[in-house]
């Protein structure tokens, strides 16, 4: 005790801090009643700001995909589909493209130029789109979702997720009417976001054909789940906090609408059949008294699957560079010299206004013009395919005489040839539910008057040309088989339709589509009958064009047409000089066309079939009709 | 039976049961905190905590059993001590996170910073216990306990660890303040401080700066900065704390900590947990707990039976409010961030230890108090 009595101040010594204590305590309550006071600012007051906050924090909206309608044709066979397939996604703001990208390029098996327009576009994503997961490889391989699937959790912000996957069964066949889809672009999403329709990076949008007429039905709409994530974005699959967090609905994906057409999927293998050995062409066949459409048909065709997943350059040039323009819808996108086939509609308009031709040269059917070969006007030469002799209208047609038309069309005038050649619907789309169909045209005084290449002037020429569907007039098949569905069913000109229903998932009809009767014609039943009755001759007659392909059992009517390809003429005499190539040979030879329904007495269906210089339509488009007739009626709607 | 050194008679040991079963209270809380705090991240550290709590009321008893005498008397020895542990740990000591703060001695660390806060206190007791003078003390007559701080704060500046080195000097003034300074002095020793704020900054690194700065801006704007280091550690705190609103999330419940929005959740931001499960309530409980040990510490510091049980008990309430007042205000985003442990709600052995040897050393001090309860007070009731 003595030892530590030094160290014992005097008791008195404790007087200094006497006084002390009372500052330093309310200093030290001061300061507590301020963090008091921070503490209710935060949490009282802006306490609601804060939750908030907080929510944002960990709540993330994921998209769900949703499923595309299907395609299937008039029997119920699927056309475009979906099937499950992987896709791997990348959420930017997660992603440390430095470190990680290389091994997802690896894994993936991605080519350089594909590995680094990927990068690039993952920096490139800005603001809210860094959280959007971006899809950078689908359909995945086996190989690539073992790998992706194994060492997912070692590559933060990558992820794998199933989504439907569009497959076209039929590959080339139908591929035009059908469409395909791909990457919907960013200026797309804006226009599609005003009009109420959301789309995503990586979405794939109908592009052409049914695809993107109809993707409103069919694209569906996507889910929309809230989920809670961590600070690494990580989803919690594990739901530490009950009811409230975890996986939380907001909106259901609703799956697309399917589309029932009136396509007939082995009706278009027949057409493909038919067409063997022709390089390129085009058909249409038509339900002659309705206007559904029961094939259509172009050729080279290629492949929409080839699409869905952008094609590679190499065989995107391959596509392009195709001199038969595989990529063009030849029953509706292109527009062709109708030739002869035009020769029927304008018999038809000359009845029907006998008192447009000249004064006392009333039309009578049986009024014969003389053919010599050829017919001179204002000393130029048009000539016939061959000496006819003495034609009248029924033979002109059956024969296919040149001269009489001219001699028609000079009375008639260019003007009643447009006059009846748009009652028929040429000049103007059919309104098929097709993208990028052409009207075609159908010219007119004022329409070479307007021209700057024809000099503002009309010349009764044009005329005669027009009367053979030459010069000018341009229709397409889609329109020829329309006009001839509406000889063949008494003056009803129907608009053709692919698509017979859309239903709702679940089966319910959505909408039903009639036949769509664009106008009755105006004229004469028994006019229309002559005009039938010629079109029978052109098979059934011994001198009708098309009488090689007359088949017992099948009564066809139709008419043959040959249409020039331009400049044949003049490049006849050079092609005696020089040796030209097999294809520059191939390019002069005339488009071959047939058109027809049957059967004759109570038409069902009509057919058009262009063979692109294909030549002589009697002896190459004909017969292509025919096995379509014939096996249309053997296997597809036998009698 | 102890015998009381000044009569030297018998006593019975009395407890200070109010700042017992405040301790025990923050304790329990602190506990149960850091076990939702480490429930992402690890829950042995919840185990580990346990057990320095284990260690640390141990020693807390042992502390409040001792005489405050047997202190004054080891409290050079302890300085030299751990001041040497310091020297060690700048050689051989563990690093983590970019500092090198702790001893490795067999399956435990320990970081002698954390013990320094105790033989400061002792050894700046001591000084001030022997040096009794009847008029107003100058600025020189604080050059010593100056130069006992300095050398830790140098040592500990350089592992780095910036919140403990803060408070060393926060401790040796808050001491001074219980003694007579001529006014003079005060002001000299005040524009001194402002003076040499400019140089401080230059000695600050990198990313000190950017929290200060972080914090300014947060201060004055209403707009959350950047999701970035600092100012996203700051802002989190924030809306941990603010998102707690009145009630809280519940226990265990808080998504800014369970789903590891709030940063360094179990050392530097347990209030933050806390704020956000228990809400406004818990936050007000929690400061009025501190409040109400910081205060006793003080009014043991009053009551005590001499100088150096007075100035101890003064520096330990200067060492438990410094570190509740850094930490809240950190959490809160009124100061930079940091890193100043939160007592007995931060994660780490050797706070836990150097903050019950504290209490300890209060018990200790208010068991010896002086016959009358209100002594030193000028026999004036209260502070």
């Amino acid at each position: 005790m003595l030892l530590m009595a030094p160290l014992f101040g005097p008791p008195g010594e404790l007087s200094e801090f006497r006084g002390r204590y009372k500052w330093i305590a309310l200093f030290v309550t001061l300061v507590f009643v301020g963090l008091l006071a921070r503490a209710a600012q935060l949490q009282i007051f802006e306490g609601y700001e804060y939750v908030e906050q907080s929510r944002h924090n960990i709540e993330r909206t994921r998209e769900i995909p949703t499923a595309r309608g299907v395609i299937r044709d008039a029997e119920g066979q699927l056309l475009a589909y979906n099937t499950p397939a992987y896709t791997a996604y990348i959420t930017p703001e997660f992603f440390d493209i430095a470190e990680d990208w290389p091994t997802v390029v690896q894994y993936l098996n991605l080519g350089p130029e594909r590995a680094n327009k990927l990068r690039e576009r993952l920096t490139r994503l800005q603001g809210l789109k860094r959280y959007q997961p971006y899809p950078i490889a689908e359909n995945l391989d086996d190989r690539q979702l073992a790998l992706l699937t194994a060492h997912h959790t070692e590559l933060d912000g990558l992820s794998v997720e199933e989504t439907p996957m569009r497959v076209y069964p039929l590959r080339q066949l139908a591929a035009h009417v059908l469409g395909y889809l791909n990457e919907v672009g960013e200026a797309e999403i804006e226009r599609h976001r005003a009009e109420g329709y959301r789309y995503l990076p990586g979405d794939r949008i109908g592009r052409t054909g049914l695809e993107a007429v109809w993707e409103r039905e069919l694209r569906g709409a996507r889910g929309r789940v809230t989920v809670i994530v961590n600070a690494k974005g990580v989803e919690k699959g594990k739901d530490p906090f009950g009811a409230a967090a975890g996986r939380r609905y907001e909106i259901e994906p609703i799956p697309g609408n399917d589309l029932i057409l009136s396509l007939n999927a082995r009706l278009e293998a027949i057409v493909d059949q038919a067409f063997r050995g022709h390089p390129a062409g085009a058909a249409v066949v038509l339900d002659a008294r309705t206007g559904f459409v029961l094939a259509m048909y172009s050729k080279p065709s290629y492949d929409p699957n080839a699409f869905i997943q952008g094609l590679s350059l190499a065989d995107a040039q391959v596509l392009e560079q195709n001199p038969f323009l595989p990529l063009h819808d030849k029953t509706a996108m292109d527009h062709y010299f109708p030739g002869s086939l035009f020769k029927p509609f304008v018999a038809l308009g000359a009845l029907e206004r006998p008192q447009l031709l000249e004064p006392g040269d009333r039309l009578d059917p049986a009024v014969r013009f003389k053919c010599e070969g050829a017919y001179e006007l204002a000393g130029q030469r048009f000539r016939c395919t061959k000496v006819h002799g003495l034609v009248d209208l029924h033979e002109a047609i059956v024969q296919s005489c040149n001269v009489y038309f001219f001699q028609l069309a000079r009375r008639m005038g260019i003007d009643r040839l447009a006059e009846i050649a748009r009652e028929f619907g040429f000049g103007e789309k059919t309104g098929v539910a097709l993208s990028k169909e052409v009207p075609g045209l159908v010219p007119d005084k004022d329409w070479y008057r307007s021209r700057p290449e024809y000099g503002f002037q009309y010349r009764v020429g044009y005329a005669l040309l027009a009367a053979i569907g030459q010069g000018n007039t341009k229709v397409t098949l889609l329109q020829l088989a329309a006009a001839y569905a509406a000889l063949a069913n008494g003056g009803y000109l129907y608009r053709p339709q692919l698509v017979r229903e859309v239903l709702y998932p679940d089966g319910r009809v959505r909408m039903s589509f009639a036949p769509e009767l664009l106008r009755r014609i105006d004229a004469q039943p028994e006019n229309q009958r002559r005009i039938v009755d010629a079109l029978r001759g052109v098979v059934e007659a011994p001198h009708g064009t098309a009488h090689d392909q007359w088949t017992p059992g099948l009564e066809i009517a139709g008419k043959t047409g040959t249409a020039e390809v331009a400049r044949r003429r003049r490049d006849r005499e050079r092609r005696r000089r020089d040796q030209r190539s097999t294809e520059e040979r191939y390019r002069e030879r005339d488009h071959a066309w047939f058109a027809g329904f049957a059967p004759a007495a109570d038409p069902e269906i009509v057919v058009v079939v262009l063979v692109e210089h294909g030549g002589y339509g009697g002896r190459y488009a004909a017969p292509i009709a025919v096995e379509i007739f014939r096996e249309y009626f053997k296997r597809i709607a036998p009698r | 039976m102890p015998i009381d050194s000044a009569t030297g008679r018998q006593r019975r040991i009395t407890i200070d049961l109010p700042l017992v079963m405040a301790v025990a209270s923050l304790g329990v809380l602190g506990l149960l905190n850091l076990r939702s705090a480490v429930s992402v991240v690890n829950l042995q550290f919840y185990e580990t905590q346990l057990t320095w709590f284990g260690v640390g009321g141990l020693t807390a008893l042992v502390v409040w059993l001792v005489d405050p005498r047997v202190f004054l008397r080891y409290s050079y020895a302890s300085y030299g001590l751990v001041v040497l542990l310091l020297i060690l740990v700048l050689a051989v000591g563990r690093q983590a996170n970019q500092a090198t703060r702790w001893l490795v001695i067999g399956p435990v660390s320990i970081q002698p910073s954390e013990f320094m806060k105790i033989a400061l206190i002792l050894s700046i007791a001591r000084l001030f216990h022997g040096d009794v003078r009847p008029e107003p003390r100058t600025l020189k007559d604080f050059l010593l306990p100056a130069a006992l701080t300095a050398i830790p704060t140098a040592l500990v500046l350089k592992q780095p660890d910036l919140g403990t080195a803060l408070i060393y000097p926060l401790v040796l003034i808050s001491m001074a303040m219980v003694l007579r300074v001529r006014v003079r002095s005060l002001l000299l020793a005040f524009g001194g401080l402002l003076a040499s704020l400019p140089l401080a900054w230059s000695y600050l690194h990198g990313y000190q700066r950017e929290r200060v700065v972080t914090l300014f801006a947060s201060l004055f704007s209403s707009e959350h900065l950047d999701v970035q280091d600092a100012a996203w550690q700051t802002t989190q705190s924030k809306i941990a704390v603010g998102s707690g609103h009145i009630f809280g999330k519940g226990f265990l419940h808080g998504t800014q900590n369970q789903l590891g929005f709030v940063p360094f959740q179990h050392t530097d931001f347990p209030f933050a947990v806390w704020g956000e499960e228990h809400g406004f309530v818990g936050s007000a409980l929690l400061i009025a707990l501190y409040l109400f040990v910081v205060l006793w510490a003080l009014r043991i510091a009053s009551r005590a039976r001499d100088r150096f049980g007075a100035l101890v008990a003064v520096g330990v309430a200067a060492m438990l409010f410094w570190h509740v007042a850094i930490n809240m205000g950190m959490v809160l985003g009124l100061l930079p961030v940091v890193g100043v442990t939160l007592p007995l709600f931060s994660y780490g052995g050797s706070s836990v230890l150097a903050n019950l040897i504290g209490v300890g050393l209060l018990l200790g001090i208010s068991a010896h108090r002086t016959g009358s309860p209100w002594e030193g007070l000028g026999g004036r009731r209260g502070f």
